[in-house]
C-alpha cells in the first residue's frame, strides 16, 4: 500500500530554480540601474563643480583684478608700497585663478575671455605696472592719468564685467545642473516605483504558485486528516502526482490505512479495556466487600472461632478467649507450650504429617480435629491451618483458626445412620419401581426372565441361583455352569413342584458342599430358597432356586419375596396371554399374507393400517412401506399412479372410504408396466359397535380370468365372422339366382360357388366342432393298428388332382405301424399338406418324408414357398391364427386346420413343431410313437442306405403296394406322381432303377417322361420298368431301352422279382452294384404281413379295376 | 359415370357384388384387402365404396382412419361387417361409416342402398 517512490518532479529544486532566477534578475537589474544613475550622477556632480569652480574663480578674478586695480590707485596716490605688495600678491592670485580657469573644460568665448585676460595680466605687468611705478617716481601724474586713461582701467573695467557675465552663465549652468538633478531623481523615482511593481507582481505569481503546489494539497491533506479524524475513508488528489506533495499524500494515504486499521484494533482493544476496566470495577467492589467481609469475619472469629498462633516448629505463641474457653487452658498456661499437647490420639501420625507437609510446603490445611481439653476431655474442632509465609516463602509461623463441632459431629454421625437407612429404604423401592416398570413394559418371556433374575440378584444378594420355565428349558442362572444347570432342570422335579404348589415357598438349611464352602475350615450352613411362579391356571410356570452360602435367608426377605413372586406370576400370566394373542395375530398374519388377493385396512383418517404382503406385489407399492406415515396421500398416490383409469379408482375408493352404506362395492381396473394386469378391487366397511371404523380393499388379480373372457369373446367375434362369410355368399347367390333375370351360364357359377361356400361352411363347422370336441376331451379315436405310409400315401393321392403342386414321398421308414385313428391321421396328413399347398401359392414341389427315430416315426411335410415369418411362429397353432396374408387368403380355410392337427398329434402322444424360412418355405414335423410290440422287435433300421428306386406312379394304393414291396426287399422308395417332378427328382438324385406308369395325369404322360430321361445324359442307360394298364402291343419298348414292362393287375413280387433280374443282369454287364444288401432287409412279421396283405391286396385291385 | 369401389377380400363375396351392380350403370373397380383399397382411394375419385370391415393388412376402419378428411368427405362408405353388435355398429359410425351392412347381407338390399345413395 505504501507508495515510497521517489519524487522525480522536486518542488524544491523547482523553487530554488525559480527564485535564484528572480532573485538574479533583480540583482543584475538593480545593478545596472545603480551604474546608470551613479554615472549621471557623477557626470552632474563634476558640471557642478566645475561650475561651481568657475564661479569662484571668476569671483576671485574680479576680487584680484579690482584689487589689483584699487590698490594701483592707492598706490599712485600714496605711493604706499604696502600696496604696491598686494597688487603684486593680487597679480599672482590672478595668474593662479587664470591657470585655475584654464584647467577647467571652457566655453570658447570663455575662452577667449581667459587669453584676454591673460593678454591684460600680460601687459600690466609687463608694461603698465612698470610705467606707472615709473611714473610715480617720477612724479608724473599725468603721465598716470594718461595712463589709466590709455584704456587700462576701461579694460580691466571690462574684463570685471566679463566675470561677471561668466559667474551670470555659471550662474544659469548651475540652476540647469540642479534641474538635471531634480529631473534625474523623478526618473529614478518612476524607475524605481515600476521595478518595485514588477517585483510585486513576480512575488505574488511566485507566491500564488507555490499556493497552487504546496498550500492547497497541504490544505487538502490538513481536510484529509480531518476526514481521518472523523473517520471517513479518503482518496486524495494529488496522490498520484511525482513530487513530495503526491509522496506526501501517498504517504499520507498509507498512513491514513494503517490509522484505520489501528484504530479497528484500537477500538477492539478499547472495547476489552472497556471490559476489563469494568472487571476491574467489579472486582474492586468485590474486593471491597471482600475486605468488609474479612473485618466481619475477623470479629466473628473472635466470637466464634478459636485462633492459636504457632511459630515454625508449632509452639504456642498465641491464642484467643475462645481457644481457651475451647481447651479449657488459659494463655498462660498453653504460651509457650508445643500445641500437640492437645491432640486427643484419635487420628494416626500419618494425619499430622500429611498435615505438617501440606502446612510446611506454604499451603493452606483444613481439616477436622479431635483435641483433648485440659479436664481430659475431648472436643472436635474444625480447623484451618494458614502458614504465614517470609520473603523467601518459608513459614514461619502458622496461625491455626478453629471452631469447635463437636455438637454438630455428634449430629452427623447419627444422621449419617439414618440417612444410610433410608437410602437402602429408597434405592429398594427404586429398584422396585423400576423393576416394576419395565415388567408391565415387557412382552417377551426371555426378557421377564432376565429382569426378573437381575431383580433378584440385585436385591437378594445369593451366591447361586436359577430361575427356569418348567415348560420349556428356558433359565437364567448365576454361580452355576451351564452343563450343570442343563441337567438339574432336566432333573425330575415332580416332588419339588408338589411341595411348591403346596407351600408357594419353602428353605431348606444345609450344609455346604465342599466346593461351595471354598478354602473355609469349619462346616459352612448353606440355604436354599425355593420359589414358584404360577400361571393363570395356578399351575407352577417357572421356579426359582436361590442359595446363599454362610448366611441365611431373612424372614422378612422371605416374605417380601413371597409377595414378589405373586406379582411376578399375575405379570408372567400376562405375558402369556399377550404371546398367545401375539401368536395368534402372527398366524392370522400369516394366513392373509398367504391368501393371493391383496388386502389393505384403511383407517376412517385415511391411514393404512394394514395391510398384507400380496397387496404389495400385486399393486408395486413397495415404496410405500418406506414411507414412515402411510397416510392417505402417501398410499393412494402410489397406487393411482400404477393404474390406467386413475380417476375411476380414486373416485372408488374415496367414496368407499366416505360411504355409511354396509353393501359392498366393487370397480375392476387396470394396470400396465410390466405387462397388463387386471384388477377387480373389492371395498367393504367395516363396523364397531354400528360405527365405522374403517374400510377394507381387497385386490384380486383377475388378469387370467380376464384373458380367458376376452379369448372367449374373441373366439365368438371370429367364428362369427368365418361363418358369416360363406354364409353371405350362399344366401347372397340364392337370392340372386331367386330374385334376378340370371344368364343360364351364369346361374351354373353361381351353383357352383353356393356348392363350395356351403362346402366350406361344412369343413368349417365341422372342422369348429371337431376342435371343439378335441379341446374338451369329448372327441372319441378309435385306435387301430395302422400302416402309417398307407395313410400318407393315400392322402397324398387326394391332392393329385392338383396340378401345380407336385407332391412327392420319400419313405425312408419300413413298414411302420402305429395306433392311431385312421381318419383322424388322414385329417391330420389333409390339413398339413393343404397347409403347405397354402404356402406354395405359385406351385412347386411338396416333399412328405417319413424315417424312423429309435421308437418314433417322424413324419415331415416340406413346401417351398413363402415361408412365415419369425414372428407369427409361436402363433401357428393357435385357433383361427391364419398369417394374415392376402396370398393365403386367396386360398382360403378356417384357420383351424393346424390347430385341429395339433390337438390329434398331441391325443396321440406324439409332438408336432414346424420349422420355416420367410421366402423359403416351411417344413411341418410331427412324431407318432410306434407300436409296442415293434419297439420291443427293436432296431427297425432305418433304409437310409439302400439303392433309391424312383416309383412314378398316381394310384396311390399301387404305389403303396409296389413300395412296401420294394422296401421289403432293402431299396428305398422315392414316389412321384407328375412328369416333371419326377423327372427332376430322377436328375439330382443317384437312382438304381425307375418304376414308370405310362398314363399319368396331365401334363405329359410316361413316354414323355421316358423321352426325357433317355434324352437327358444322366438317365440315359436308367433301368426302366414300365408298369402299364394296356398291352404293349406295337410299342418299340426295347428302342427305348426299356428293360421290361409289367401289365396291371400284377402282384408287387413281380415288379421286384423283375427289378433285382435287371439290377443282377446289369451288375453281370457292368459291375455296377446296386442291388440292395439281404441284410438289411427288414420284413414285418408273418402275422402282420398276412394283414397287410389283405389290405394291400384289396387296395391294389381296387385302383387296378380304377385303371384298367 | 358413377364410381364404385368394392373392397371385399372374400373372391365369391366380390363376385356377388359386382355381379348386383351390374345392372346399375356404374363403374365398378375391386380392391382385395385393406391397402389396395386404400391405394384406390387415394389415387381415383369414387362416389361410393362398399368396404368390407375384416381384411388383410388393414381392417376397413383402419383405411376410413388413413383417408384424409377432403378425400373422405367426397364419396359415401357403406360397411360391410360380421360384426353385428350394437357396440361394433356405434364404433362404425363414429369412425365415419355411413351405413352399416351385417353379414350375411341382402344383396337386393345392398343394391337398393347403393341404388338410393346414387340416384335417389
Amino acid at each position: 500500500m505504501a507508495n515510497f517512490m521517489k519524487p522525480t518532479n522536486r518542488l524544491k529544486a523547482r523553487y530554488v530554480q525559480l527564485i535564484g532566477g528572480l532573485v538574479v534578475f533583480v540583482f543584475l537589474v538593480s545593478l545596472l540601474a545603480g551604474k546608470v544613475i551613479t554615472d549621471s550622477q557623477r557626470a552632474l556632480q563634476l558640471e557642478y563643480d566645475q561650475s561651481i569652480a568657475k564661479l569662484q574663480i571668476t569671483q576671485s578674478i574680479e576680487g584680484n583684478l579690482t584689487q589689483v586695480l584699487f590698490r594701483g590707485r592707492g598706490y599712485y596716490l600714496f605711493q604706499n608700497e604696502s600696496d604696491l605688495e598686494k597688487i603684486y600678491e593680487h597679480l599672482q592670485a590672478l595668474k593662479l585663478d587664470m591657470e585655475e580657469l584654464k584647467a577647467l573644460p571652457l566655453a570658447t568665448e570663455q575662452r577667449l575671455l581667459v587669453e584676454e585676460l591673460e593678454l591684460f595680466h600680460e601687459r600690466y605687468v609687463t608694461e603698465i605696472l612698470p610705467e606707472s611705478l615709473r611714473y610715480v617716481q617720477e612724479g608724473d601724474m599725468e603721465g598716470i592719468r594718461r595712463l589709466s586713461e590709455g584704456g587700462v582701467t576701461i579694460l580691466a573695467n571690462r574684463l570685471v564685467a566679463s566675470m561677471g557675465e561668466i559667474q551670470y552663465r555659471e550662474r544659469v549652468e548651475l540652476l540647469s545642473i540642479t534641474q538635471r538633478i531634480f529631473a534625474n531623481a523623478r526618473y529614478l523615482n518612476v524607475l524605481i516605483s515600476f521595478f518595485g511593481l514588477f517585483a510585486i507582481v513576480a512575488l505574488v505569481l511566485l507566491l500564488g504558485r507555490i499556493l497552487r503546489s504546496v498550500i492547497m494539497p497541504i490544505e487538502e491533506l490538513y481536510r484529509g486528516m480531518r476526514s481521518i479524524a472523523s473517520g471517513e475513508e479518503v482518496q486524495l488528489e494529488y496522490s498520484q502526482r511525482e513530487d513530495e506533495i503526491g509522496e506526501l499524500s501517498r504517504a499520507f494515504q498509507d498512513m491514513s490505512v494503517i490509522i484505520r486499521e489501528k484504530e479497528t484494533a484500537m477500538q477492539q482493544q478499547n472495547k476489552e479495556l472497556l471490559v476489563q476496566q469494568e472487571e476491574m470495577r467489579t472486582q474492586q467492589k468485590k474486593l471491597k466487600s471482600y475486605l468488609l467481609d474479612i473485618e466481619n469475619i475477623n470479629k466473628a472469629l473472635d466470637q466464634s472461632a478459636a485462633v492459636a498462633i504457632t511459630d515454625a516448629k508449632g509452639t504456642i505463641l498465641q491464642v484467643n478467649r475462645q481457644f481457651e474457653q475451647n481447651t479449657g487452658y488459659t494463655a498462660e498456661e498453653i504460651i509457650g507450650k508445643p500445641a500437640r499437647m492437645l491432640q486427643s490420639g484419635q487420628h494416626g501420625p500419618a494425619y499430622y504429617q500429611q498435615l505438617w507437609k501440606t502446612i510446611s510446603s506454604g499451603g493452606a490445611w483444613r481439616g477436622e480435629f479431635k483435641n483433648r481439653r485440659k479436664d481430659g476431655t475431648y472436643f472436635w474442632e474444625n480447623s484451618t491451618i494458614v502458614p504465614y509465609l517470609n520473603e523467601s516463602g518459608i513459614p514461619y509461623q502458622y496461625i491455626k483458626i478453629g471452631i469447635d463441632i463437636t455438637e454438630m459431629k455428634n449430629i452427623q454421625e447419627q444422621l449419617a445412620i439414618s440417612l444410610n437407612e433410608t437410602k437402602r429404604t429408597t434405592d429398594m423401592l427404586e429398584n422396585y419401581n423400576n423393576f416394576s416398570h419395565n415388567l408391565t413394559l415387557t412382552f417377551d418371556r426371555e426378557e421377564f426372565f432376565e429382569l426378573v433374575f437381575t431383580y433378584l440378584k440385585r436385591n437378594y444378594e445369593f451366591d447361586k441361583g436359577v430361575i427356569w420355565n418348567v415348560t420349556d428349558q428356558m433359565y437364567k442362572s448365576k454361580g452355576m455352569s451351564q452343563p450343570f444347570v442343563k441337567e438339574m432342570i432336566q432333573r425330575d422335579h415332580s416332588e419339588l413342584t408338589h411341595k411348591l404348589q403346596e407351600e408357594k415357598q419353602f428353605s431348606i438349611l444345609r450344609e455346604a458342599l465342599d466346593q461351595e464352602a471354598g478354602v473355609a475350615d469349619e462346616a459352612i450352613l448353606a440355604n436354599d430358597l425355593y420359589l414358584a411362579i404360577f400361571n393363570t391356571e395356578d399351575n407352577i410356570a417357572a421356579i426359582v432356586a436361590l442359595t446363599r452360602i454362610g448366611r441365611r435367608f431373612s424372614h422378612e426377605e422371605m416374605t417380601e419375596l413371597n409377595g414378589l413372586m405373586r406379582q411376578l406370576s399375575i405379570a408372567y400370566g400376562r405375558i402369556l396371554i399377550y404371546q398367545e394373542v401375539e401368536n395368534e395375530r402372527i398366524l392370522n398374519e400369516t394366513i392373509i399374507d398367504h391368501v393371493n388377493e391383496g388386502i389393505q385396512f384403511i383407517a376412517k383418517n385415511g391411514v393404512m393400517l394394514q395391510y398384507n404382503m400380496p397387496l404389495i406385489d400385486m399393486m408395486r407399492m413397495q415404496e410405500v412401506l418406506k414411507e414412515e406415515e402411510r397416510t392417505m396421500e402417501v398410499w393412494l398416490t402410489h397406487l393411482l399412479e400404477k393404474a390406467l383409469e386413475r380417476e375411476q379408482l380414486e373416485d372408488f375408493i374415496r367414496e368407499s372410504l366416505r360411504s355409511e352404506s354396509r353393501r359392498g362395492r366393487s370397480m375392476r381396473f387396470t394396470m400396465e408396466n410390466p405387462g397388463i394386469k387386471h384388477i377387480e378391487l373389492y371395498a367393504s366397511g367395516v363396523y364397531t359397535n354400528n360405527e365405522k371404523t374403517g374400510t377394507i380393499f381387497v385386490y384380486r388379480d383377475i388378469t387370467r380370468e380376464f384373458e380367458v373372457d376376452q379369448m372367449k369373446s374373441d373366439l365368438v367375434n371370429t367364428v362369427s365372422h368365418e361363418l358369416r362369410t360363406p354364409l353371405s355368399s350362399v344366401l347372397g347367390f340364392t337370392e340372386m339366382l331367386l330374385g334376378k333375370a340370371v344368364k343360364p351360364e351364369r346361374q351354373r357359377v353361381y351353383l357352383e360357388t353356393i356348392h363350395k361356400e356351403a362346402k366350406r361352411l361344412t369343413v368349417l363347422i365341422n372342422d369348429f366342432l371337431d376342435l371343439q370336441r378335441m379341446e374338451t376331451g369329448n372327441l372319441l379315436y378309435e385306435y387301430k393298428s395302422l400302416g402309417i405310409n398307407e395313410v400318407i400315401m393315400d392322402t397324398i393321392m387326394r391332392f393329385s388332382h392338383d396340378a401345380e403342386h407336385n407332391l412327392f414321398f420319400i419313405d425312408e421308414a419300413p413298414r411302420v405301424r402305429v395306433r392311431a385313428d385312421r381318419d383322424r391321421m388322414i385329417q391330420v396328413m389333409t390339413n398339413l399338406l393343404s397347409n403347405s399347398i397354402k404356402f406354395s401359392p405359385k406351385g412347386g414341389d411338396i416333399r412328405i418324408r417319413i424315417t424312423n427315430e429309435g421308437d418314433l416315426v417322424k413324419v415331415a411335410v416340406k413346401d417351398y414357398g413363402i415361408g412365415i415369418p419369425s414372428e407369427h411362429m409361436p402363433d401357428l397353432f393357435k385357433k383361427f391364427k391364419r398369417i394374415d396374408n392376402t396370398e393365403t387368403r386367396k386360398i382360403g380355410g378356417t384357420g383351424l386346420g393346424l390347430a385341429i392337427v395339433k390337438e390329434i398329434v398331441e391325443a396321440h402322444g406324439g409332438k408336432i413343431w414346424a420349422e420355416s424360412v420367410e421366402g423359403e418355405g416351411t417344413e411341418f414335423f410331427f412324431t407318432l410313437r410306434l407300436e409296442e410290440d415293434q419297439k420291443e422287435d427293436g432296431k427297425r433300421p432305418s433304409l437310409h442306405s439302400g439303392p433309391k428306386v424312383l416309383l412314378v406312379e398316381d394310384d396311390s394304393a399301387l404305389v403303396l403296394l409296389l413300395s412296401e414291396e420294394l422296401k421289403s426287399q432293402g431299396f428305398q422308395v422315392i414316389h412321384h406322381g407328375k412328369v416333371e417332378s419326377a423327372f427332376n427328382e430322377s436328375q439330382n438324385t443317384p437312382l438304381a432303377g425307375m418304376v414308370v406308369d405310362l398314363k399319368l395325369e396331365n401334363p405329359g404322360d410316361g413316354w414323355e417322361l421316358i423321352a426325357r430321361l433317355r434324352a437327358s445324359e444322366k438317365t440315359a442307360s436308367m433301368p426302366i420298368i414300365v408298369s402299364t394298364g394296356t398291352e404293349p402291343g406295337a410299342v418299340p419298348y426295347a428302342d427305348l431301352g426299356i428293360e421290361d414292362y409289367l401289365v396291371k393287375p400284377y402282384p408287387p413280387s413281380k415288379l421286384t422279382e423283375t427289378l433285382l433280374r435287371v439290377l443282377e443282369d446289369r451288375e453281370e454287364r457292368h459291375g455296377v452294384i446296386a442291388l440292395p444288401d439281404p441284410s438289411l432287409e427288414a420284413r414285418p412279421d408273418a402275422a402282420e404281413e398276412e394283414m397287410d396283405e389283405a389290405e394291400t391286396e384289396e387296395a391294389g385291385r381296387t385302383s387296378a379295376q380304377d385303371h384298367l | 359415370m358413377k364410381r364404385i369401389l368394392v373392397a371385399e377380400d372374400e373372391v365369391t363375396l366380390r363376385m356377388l357384388i359386382v355381379d348386383m351392380l351390374e345392372s346399375l350403370d356404374v363403374e365398378v373397380e375391386v380392391a382385395e384387402d385393406g391397402k389396395e383399397a386404400l391405394d384406390r382411394i387415394l389415387k381415383n375419385p369414387y362416389d361410393l365404396v362398399v368396404l368390407d370391415y375384416m381384411m388383410p393388412h388393414l381392417t376397413g376402419i383402419d383405411v376410413l382412419d388413413r383417408i384424409p378428411t377432403a378425400v373422405r368427405n367426397a364419396f359415401v362408405v357403406v360397411m360391410l361387417t360380421a360384426k353385428t353388435q350394437t357396440k361394433d355398429r356405434e364404433d362404425a359410425y363414429a369412425r365415419g361409416v355411413d351405413y352399416f351392412m351385417p353379414k350375411p347381407f341382402s344383396p337386393m338390399e345392398l343394391f337398393d342402398l347403393v341404388e338410393d345413395i346414387l340416384y335417389g
